[in-house]
């Protein structure tokens, strides 16, 4: 046979094979929460689509005369005048950090989750308020010339015709530029190509990052633990508000933009302990806008905080069956945890658990040691011990290593 | 309008509806009318009917994989996107392949493989052919993952999901001739890559040295 020929007989047993392979099934539930979620998200993302096309199809004078006219007010506000950003936006990630940045600004959250927080700033300025990250997280902002590196602080990036400057208003970061790598504390300045340097003039967010370093003096700090136990995996909140002001309870609310702007600090809300104010600063917004994750999110995670356990497991489960896939997973293992520790429902624990593919989601190893467990509290000692046989054999060096060869013997 | 039906538990589903779609054909002008005005009970239809076939095409493109669930979903939100915009000279499943390209292009260089029998359903009762599936399909996917993104997706379009060039030419919109130059650069790779794995010996011996093969395990 030639090498030729042989060639081909493997290729076409390859392709034969991968021809009669076929994705395991969803279940209809799944499958109508997918639906679902990509009609709402597509929607979401059809309107701001068409936002920001709209713009004046055929400009005449008036146009270029207002626009010049406001254009030369906005130069002499900004000139004569403290740099007022009133129209700021601020992003509230669902580790509690809160992204501050200019109209005009380019920034990226490439990645958001309880371990790793990756931004990068390509035009105008953000200013960063990162909540203490634990022993193995990190905190890292890019620009083309920097890499900023954080363990909690607050601090502007900026990017203005390929110069970067990084303006620290509290805590230290860690700035590298090429191979030089700099410790920058509070009241300084690096700009790149130049290192550290003088301050003559505040920085666009310079009352933002004031604001921000004093709400924080004024409220106690804010352990991580919390959150550390069960990681949030995905970016949870991105809104809009006007004024970063500390959280406070939203008035009642009437429409779906008012119920957007108090979404905001919701999961502040939740940083701070403050479940009491979170579940009624949640309910309101899921009374105009009943379908919101976010919300239910944060409602369920309240009803947790106060000890409403029953109610919090009915949430998460709802958010199981309907959320976005980043948060289905989550949402499930809470839901059974719940049950099987504070409820004492195992048969409820191990349907939760049911709600969702959770073998190939980070909580896969706690899911299976819990499931062992439920089946051994609802009386099916067999199921168990298939269970722990099957997460033994998966983790061996799993953490409930022990409990599962318990349920072995 | 979209029937939301909420439970006494507060949760939500979308009422199930009868009416099928064609996917394949071209449309008619009130049903693309309805869908570019994002009629949410036609653009449910058009999702339901689309689901299978995108699901199926993201498997063959990326393999067994973890995050198959959140392709699926891109893919479908950007279906959702597109809508308005369509204008019916393609058909609807020709839109949502070239999507669902797209949406795979995202997710080649990641590793990120998932246990190859949590990603595949059970084909058949025999495990031994299970098996050989399992370990064949594994080779395959390890190679396209050395190829590039283009080849790996002419590869998965002609060769595993039996498109034409032409078929394959219309997802990625470029011309058919370039679709039959990456497909030939992808077998000949592939083949270059298999040339010297033990595995090729076992496959060219076909089910009788997979079986010998599981023996020696």
């Amino acid at each position: 046979m030639t090498q030729k020929t042989k060639d081909e007989r493997v290729l076409n047993e390859l392709i034969r094979s991968a021809k009669h392979a076929e994705p395991g099934a969803p279940t209809s539930a799944q499958r109508d929460a997918q639906i679902f979620q990509a009609m709402l998200e597509g929607e979401r993302r059809i309107q701001r689509d068409v936002s920001k096309t709209r713009l004046p199809s055929r400009p005449t004078w008036h146009y270029f005369f207002g626009a010049f006219a406001l254009a030369a007010a906005a130069l002499l506000a900004f000139k004569f005048a403290w740099p007022s950003l009133s129209h700021a936006e601020i992003v509230s990630l669902a580790t509690g950090d809160r992204v501050t940045r200019t109209p005009n600004s380019d920034v990226v959250f490439a990645r958001v989750t309880e371990e790793s927080r990756i931004i990068s700033v390509h035009a105008g300025e953000a200013l960063f308020d990162v909540v203490p990250l634990l022993a193995d997280a990190s905190f890292v902002v890019e620009t083309d010339e920097l890499e900023v590196s954080v363990r909690g602080t607050i601090f502007t990036v900026s990017r203005e015709d390929s110069t970067s400057l990084v303006h620290v208003f509290e805590g230290r970061v860690e700035v590298r530029e090429g191979m030089a790598l700099t410790m920058v504390e509070a009241g300084q300045r690096y700009a790149s190509g130049h290192g550290l340097v003088a301050i003559d003039s505040p920085v666009a967010l310079q009352r933002e990052g004031e604001a921000a370093r004093l709400a924080r003096e004024r409220r106690p700090h804010v352990a991580p633990a919390e959150t550390a136990a069960e990681p949030a995996t995905e970016l949870a909140v991105t809104e809009t508000v006007t004024e970063p002001v500390a959280a406070t309870l939203p008035e009642p609310l009437t429409s779906p933009r008012q119920a957007g702007e108090a979404r905001v600090d919701l999961q502040a809300l939740v940083a701070s302990r403050d479940f009491e104010g979170a579940l009624a600063a949640a309910q309101n917004v899921l009374r105009v806008q009943p379908l919101d994750r976010g919300a239910r999110l944060v409602e369920a995670q309240a009803l947790q905080g106060l000890r409403r356990f029953d109610a919090a497991a009915t949430a998460y489960d709802s958010l199981a069956r309907t959320g976005p896939p980043t948060m289905r997973a989550e949402a499930a293992f809470r839901a059974a945890t719940l049950r099987y520790r504070e409820l004492h429902d195992a048969r409820g624990s191990l349907a939760s658990l049911d709600a969702v593919n959770l073998a190939a989601s980070p909580y896969a190893e706690r899911a299976l040691g819990l499931r062992a467990r439920a089946q051994d509290a609802a009386g099916d000692a067999d199921g168990a011990r298939q269970t722990a046989a099957r997460y033994l054999a998966l983790f061996p060096e799993g953490g409930m290593q022990q409990a599962m060869q318990a349920l072995l013997r | 309008m979209l029937m939301v039906v909420r439970s006494p538990n507060n949760s939500a589903w979308i009422e199930p509806l009868s009416a099928s779609f064609d996917t394949r054909r071209r449309l008619d002008e009130r049903t693309l009318e309805l869908l570019r005005e994002g009629d949410r009970k036609t653009v449910e239809s058009a999702l339901r009917a689309l689901f299978p076939e995108i699901r199926a095409r993201l498997f063959r493109l990326l393999g067994p994989r973890a995050e198959l669930d959140d392709a699926v979903q891109e893919t479908l939100i950007e279906v959702t996107r597109a809508l308005p915009k369509f204008e019916g000279r393609a058909s609807l499943a020709t839109l949502a392949n070239r999507i669902a390209v797209r949406v795979a292009f995202r997710y080649y260089g990641k590793v990120n493989p998932v246990e190859l029998d949590e990603g595949l359903a059970s084909s058949g009762d025999d495990p031994e052919e299970r098996v050989s599936q399992r370990q064949t399909l594994d080779k395959l996917y390890r190679c396209l993952d050395k190829l590039s993104p283009k080849r790996r997706v002419a590869f998965v379009l002609c060769a595993i999901d039996g498109l034409t060039p032409a078929e394959a030419a219309e997802i990625e919109e470029v011309p058919s001739l370039i679709i039959r130059a990456r497909l030939m650069q992808a077998r000949s790779e592939v083949s270059r890559l298999m040339r010297g794995d033990p595995y090729a010996e076992v496959l060219l011996r076909g089910r009788e040295g997979i079986a010998e093969e599981r023996g020696n395990e």
